[in-house]
């Protein structure tokens, strides 16, 4: 797994690649609240380079969405293929997180 | 892969962890004819880095025989799914232990069978996870095991003398229409 960030006027973009499981979450996780840490209010995630997540994926994004509305912050999803679609309708994550097709669509208005 | 760096359990057992055979299915259910059967199969050690190892030699196994990517994502997830539960919850000492993993497939079908020696446990016999909850209130708990049930079209458990058993079925869509 790899994770780029960016800063694109206000929104943290964080663009994941590869698998988020459970050998990755942990690297995942320390980027995410590395992120938290610095002030990081808006954060969109994309990812379009996802191979395939698994709970253990489910559960950094879970957790970074918390923390982060708590602080008066929101989260933003992209770029979900076919499989990880179907991994956040099964868990019941596309009805509380906010998902979008393109990375584009989601800066929209963000 | 590299097979060399694979820390074999126990002792005096074979270094091959990985094989790959394809054998043409004689049996015919119904006259059907199930065309190439292809059958993957590895060794893991209890190991957390074990599952990157299998979802990877799963991958070039899918490729190799066409299996769809899609089938082959889910497939990656029900591994790190269920095999990270035997590794975390199914074994009380400190030993090695060995996981089996076996993935047939023709052009019907994908069956995974996953199997240990640990304590007696159905993974299907678990609660399901309330889905329907709003965010602040929910958790990721039973949620792999949930992910496991929708993904696949069969899932059942065995205990065979002293193994959990776990096999997972698959249907593929006929070549022609994928």
């Amino acid at each position: 797994m790899n994770v780029m960030t960016q800063e694109i006027d206000s929104v943290t973009v964080v663009r994941i690649e590869g698998n988020l499981d459970t050998n990755t979450s942990p690297e995942a996780q320390e980027h995410f609240d590395g992120l938290l840490e610095k002030g990081a209010s808006k954060i969109l995630v994309d990812c379009e380079k996802v191979d395939y997540m698994s709970s253990a994926g489910l559960r950094v994004l879970l957790g970074t969405v918390k923390r982060l509305t708590a602080a008066g912050g929101s989260l933003r999803i992209s770029g979900l293929n076919e499989t990880v679609q179907e991994v956040f309708d099964i868990s019941g994550f596309s009805t509380i997180l906010a998902v979008f097709a393109t990375e584009a669509e989601a800066l929209k208005g963000f | 892969m590299n097979e060399a760096c694979v820390d074999t359990p126990g002792s005096g057992v074979q270094d091959v962890l990985r094989f790959e055979i394809t054998i043409l299915a004689v049996e015919n259910s119904g006259g059907r004819e199930d065309g190439l059967r292809h059958v993957f199969a590895l060794t893991l050690a209890n190991r957390l880095d074990e599952i990157a190892r299998l979802n990877e030699a799963f991958k070039e196994f899918a490729a190799e025989h066409a299996i769809p990517v899609a089938t082959r994502r889910s497939g990656n997830v029900v591994f790190d799914e269920l095999i990270t539960n035997v590794i975390n919850y199914a074994f009380d000492d400190d030993a090695e232990h060995r996981i089996e993993v076996r993935v047939e497939v023709n052009d019907h079908r994908l069956v995974i069978t996953i199997s240990d020696d640990g304590s007696p446990f159905n993974p299907f016999e678990t609660d399901l996870p309330d889905t329907a909850l709003p965010l602040d209130e929910r958790d990721v708990g039973g949620l792999g095991v949930h992910l496991v049930r929708n993904m696949m079209d069969e899932v059942s458990y065995d205990r065979r003398t002293d193994r959990n058993v776990v096999t997972l079925v698959k249907y593929l869509e006929p070549k022609g229409k994928r």
